[in-house]
């Protein structure tokens, strides 16, 4: 369904008195996906991996700098304004912060009914208005809360009415940027099983973002690991949690806490602190930090793969069991 | 249950809604007691320049005995050694003026001219400066750094000045007054639009509602505007008592459209001449300003308070 | 024996819509060289434990009964100076936000120096004389931190004069920022808050922390805005130093999982109670009440298969008009009468472990 092809963004940085571009955060710097249909494309990252600017790219809420991304067929990144309003019928967006995403000044049944009536999904007003009360009794809230303010809700119930909100206009493709990052554990679960159910029941791809490794798990068919602007591995999900082939992803596993104390505790913690996007280093960008970086890992490093399904961005195939590091065999030299 | 979902129920949810937290925000703002005491002093003068005709027939104005100017009521206060005591049998409570006639009742008489240009002049300025405003903090670019240059070309000028000017060049009358004073006060309200549209713009909500296909025009007009406003009503009502000042203060200057205008400071202005035979002549009708801009500065800071943390609530 | 007693805390918050019974007769004890970590969702009134033991409740907020005690001393009854004595050199706190909570305009080494000039006892265990090794100087924070004797004065000067010099004050933090490990600490001294990462500024408040000896750390949320990677980091850190320092760590936050990594002992808080308390092995292998249950079972665990979470039935009370009885009834699976009617009372199942309900 979605296919991006070599995306970057770039944001320029303006210096001195006349505001020249001195140089440019790669906030995206060249990544390719696919998402099929009905899946959930897990996109894992710390911050300064790019994994909100690239979601937001998607949906060009930002404007991707060049690369294209294909949905349906059409290529939208040379979409006229028109069609790119019809196009926000078909991919919506859930935002990391509920407190944030919701128009503080307007009721939830007005916030629930404006995008239906942009969209002329029904006919009228009153129409509009049945269905926000269909909708907000799918995510588990009541009729009389049309007529609240967001700021008399908790995070969790916003969350809700924020899916709502995107369900309003019946899309097919849901972009879920960090949903239940700002939610307690056990609203946390219920707001992810509560997309999961609407995944089912509305036939929707989801691409899934979050930093946090044990949610996107739950949640993803596929995972993507990003850093610094580039996907570093894909996989699925299973195949990458249980066979980590990129350092980074082991590391980034490694650190999740565990709920139980007598886990024992992997001693390889990754040091130094997550690197910003405004000074990437050469080569693999993840050299610096790994313990298994050699000379060549200050060259340019491809993206291949074993299979297709499983693909990996560095020189090395390592054993963390015995922290050995042999050559990878099949490169694929850059086309 | 399901009978309840019908039109006229969910249309009046949403007026309900409104209303309650309108309901909230007064309880808030009565909770202070300074606030408290401006809303009572507004609500006031706003009664008392609805019915000051009634109470003085605008008549009096025009009732010049020159044998009784400059003179105070009683000799229990005694202003200074050559304040002149008013015959007797006149029940003047505070003083003549230059023309003879009943201070009070010029004072009752002034306070609906000041007040109504105040709010002449703080609407239009909002008005204007609301629209220009968020025009610029939206659009940015080009149109933005040009409203920009003027605002600060009209910063640049010392208020009085700015006016003065003008009423010299156009006449005195009240209304070429009124425009000089709109003129001095309008680039505030384009600035502090501006300002605040520059914040929301950048805020999730806004972006929020781009994904959604929500229009600019729309966006501008029915979110961001309800959501930016505050700080410009609090604006508004300080600027009341300002403009009152700056108005008289041009009266004080001498560019009254007429010596005999009740007006604040054109009564003041009269006893800037005789400071020492008839004091009462600045002093009642400047306490008076001083009354009217400090209620209005009151009911805005209780509207800066009150307005601020309930957002975010 | 222990250096922390909260008993029977119940705070108190007016608001426009009502009172808010933020804490309901709140125990718990804190006990020397260990972490103890106080588990809880949002409004469950962790926080405001913490802000009630620092003294820092805002206006609002009152207690309503309760004690604390801390060595001796009762925190409720004394006054505000000597809270704030307390609060300047015995309880430390880091909170979530470095951004925050440091002064963006004044650089990490007058910062640490503000915190170090607030105690002078760590005055004698600076070698003046001290270009030779950094091993000597690590050994003196460690020295200090754990309370043992200072070094002899054996071939170095060290004067004792009312204000430290400047050179002096610089090796002690850059030592303290060593002892936390951030590397580089002498040009990080020199470094406002805004040019560090988020892990680095948490450090150094936590080097802040310990520069005054504390004997108890408050840590509210540390690691929740730090990236996974960065947070594995601090929470090695924290194990780490509670072998090399001789202070009690009161930790809080959301994520049970932290608190199996980091602490000895586990305080489960909901809605204003503690639920339970028991060492963090005991928890774990056998989590008696019902909303530690739940809790554990709504965690996504990386080990485990893929399986749908069971989230808790209903959400969070409002305290305003909190349950009667256990606050946790309406949302008990295994709620009883009894639970409904009548608020249950703290009983110890045996081996440490503590359980607020009827069930037991």
């Amino acid at each position: 369904m979605l296919l991006v092809n070599d995306l970057k963004t770039w944001f320029p940085i303006k210096a001195g008195i006349f505001q020249r571009t001195v140089g440019f955060v790669k906030a995206v710097d060249g990544v390719s996906l696919t998402v099929r249909n009905g899946e959930t494309y897990g996109l894992v990252g710390e911050s300064g991996s790019g994994k909100t600017t690239l979601g937001k790219s998607i949906l060009r809420l930002i404007e991707p700098t060049a690369g294209s991304i294909f949905y349906a067929g059409t290529d939208i990144t040379k979409a006229t304004k028109r069609q790119q309003g019809e196009l926000r019928r078909h991919m919506q967006i859930i935002y990391q912060d509920p407190y944030a995403s919701l128009d503080p000044r307007q009721t939830v049944g007005s916030a629930l009914t404006e995008p239906m009536r942009i969209h002329r999904v029904v006919p009228s007003k009153a129409e509009a208005r049945k269905r926000a009360v269909e909708l907000l009794r799918r995510v588990g809230l009541n009729e009389e809360h049309m007529f609240r303010f967001p700021h008399e809700f908790s995070g969790g119930q916003r969350q809700r009415i924020a899916v709502a909100r995107a369900l309003a206009v019946d899309p097919d493709f849901l972009i879920l940027d960090e949903p239940t990052s700002f939610l307690d554990v056990s609203v946390q679960a219920q707001v992810l099983d509560l997309l999961k159910d609407l995944q089912k029941e509305l036939d929707l791809t989801y691409i899934f973002i979050s930093h946090n490794l044990s949610v996107v798990r739950y949640m993803s068919d596929r995972v993507g690991v990003m850093y610094l602007g580039q996907l570093v591995e894909e996989a699925q999900r299973d195949d990458l949690y249980m066979s980590p082939e990129h350092p980074y992803t082991y590391y980034l596993i490694a650190a999740i806490p565990v709920p139980d104390p007598e886990f024992k505790k992997v001693s390889h913690i990754l040091s130094g602190d997550v690197p910003s996007p405004v000074n990437i280093p050469p080569g693999c960008r993840f050299h610096p930090r790994c313990p298994y970086a050699t000379e060549k890992c200050k060259m340019e490093v491809p993206f291949h793969g074993e299979s297709s399904d499983h693909k990996v961005a560095c020189h090395y195939d390592i054993d963390f069991e015995t922290e050995t590091a042999t050559p990878r065999y099949d490169y694929l030299p850059q086309p | 249950m399901g009978k309840k979902t019908d039109q006229a129920y969910l249309t009046r949810g949403e007026t309900q809604a409104r209303i309650a937290e309108l309901k909230y925000a007064l309880h808030l703002m009565r909770q202070n007691r300074l606030v408290l005491s401006g809303s009572i002093l507004v609500i006031f003068f706003i009664i008392l320049s609805a019915t000051a005709t009634t109470i003085v027939s605008p008549d009096q104005a025009f009732d010049l005995n020159f044998s009784q100017s400059y003179c105070w009521p009683s000799s229990i206060i005694s202003w200074t050694a050559l304040a002149a005591t008013c015959p007797q049998g006149s029940n003047f409570l505070l003083g003549t003026d230059g023309f003879g006639r009943d201070l009070l009742k010029m004072i009752i008489l002034a306070i609906p001219l000041d007040i109504s240009i105040a709010l002449t002049v703080v609407t239009v300025a909002t008005a204007f400066g609301v629209t220009v405003g968020s025009v610029a903090g939206w659009v940015g670019g080009k149109f933005d750094e040009i409203i920009l240059r003027i605002t600060d070309i009209f910063f640049a000028f010392p208020s009085l000045v700015l006016a003065l000017v003008f009423a010299a060049l156009f006449g005195r009358t009240i209304q070429n007054l009124t425009i000089a004073v709109l003129l001095v006060w309008w680039p505030i309200y384009v600035r502090l639009m501006r300002g605040q549209v520059l914040v929301e713009r950048e805020k999730t909500y806004v972006e929020a509602l781009k994904s959604l296909g929500v229009k600019p025009a729309r966006l501008v007009l029915l979110h961001i505007m309800p959501n930016a406003i505050y700080p410009i009503l609090v604006q508004m009502t300080l600027d009341i008592g300002g403009v009152i000042l700056t108005f008289s203060a041009l009266m004080f200057l001498g560019f009254s459209p007429d010596p005999a205008l009740p007006e604040l400071g054109n009564l003041a202005a009269d006893g800037i001449g005789h400071v020492f035979t008839a004091p009462w002549l600045i002093v009642f009708p400047g306490v008076t300003i001083l009354v009217i801009a400090l209620a209005f500065n009151l009911v805005g800071d209780g509207l800066r308070d009150v307005l601020d943390p309930r957002l975010r609530r | 024996m222990c250096i922390l007693d909260v008993r029977d805390l119940t705070v108190n918050f007016r608001t426009y819509r009502g009172e808010v019974k933020a804490l309901d007769r709140v125990e718990l004890r804190l006990y020397p060289h260990e972490v103890l970590a106080l588990v809880g969702e949002s409004g469950c009134g962790k926080s405001v434990t913490a802000l009630t033991i620092l003294g820092l409740l805002p206006q609002n907020a009152y207690v309503l009964s309760g004690q604390i005690i801390f060595k001796d001393v009762s925190l409720l009854t004394i006054s505000s100076d000597q809270m704030r004595r307390i609060r300047a050199d015995d309880i430390a706190a880091v909170f979530q936000d470095p951004v925050t909570f440091l002064n963006p305009v004044l650089t990490i080494g007058v910062q640490l120096e503000e915190a170090l000039s607030l105690v002078q006892d760590w005055v004698p265990y600076v070698r003046v004389r001290d270009e030779s090794s950094s091993e000597a100087s690590s050994y003196n924070i460690k020295d200090y931190l754990l309370r043992r004797n200072p070094p002899r004065t054996e071939g170095s000067e060290i004067k004792a004069p009312k204000k430290m010099s400047e050179k002096v004050t610089r090796e002690f933090s850059k030592n303290i920022l060593k002892l936390v490990q951030l590397p580089d600490p002498e040009r990080i001294l020199t470094q406002y808050p805004h040019q560090l990462s988020g892990g680095m500024r948490q450090r150094c408040m936590i080097a802040m922390a310990l520069a005054r000896r504390p004997s108890i750390i408050i840590a509210d949320e540390i690691t929740t805005a730090l990236d996974v990677t960065v947070q594995a980091q601090i929470l090695r850190l924290l194990r780490e130093l509670r072998d090399t320092i001789d202070a009690s760590t009161l930790l809080i936050t959301h994520d049970l999982s932290i608190a199996a990594e980091a602490a000895d002992r586990i305080a489960v808080m909901y809605a204003g109670n503690v639920v339970e308390i028991a060492t963090t092995t005991e928890l774990f292998r056998n989590p008696l009440h019902p909303y530690t249950q739940l809790l554990m079972k709504c965690i996504p665990d990386v080990r485990r298969p893929v399986i749908r979470l069971e989230s808790i039935a209903g959400s969070v009370p409002d305290l305003i008009d909190p349950p009667s009885g256990c606050r946790f009834h309406p949302r008990c699976p295994f709620a009883t009468d009894a639970c409904r009617s009548t608020k249950p009372i703290i009983k110890d199942v045996g081996s440490d472990h503590l359980v607020h309900c009827h069930l037991f």
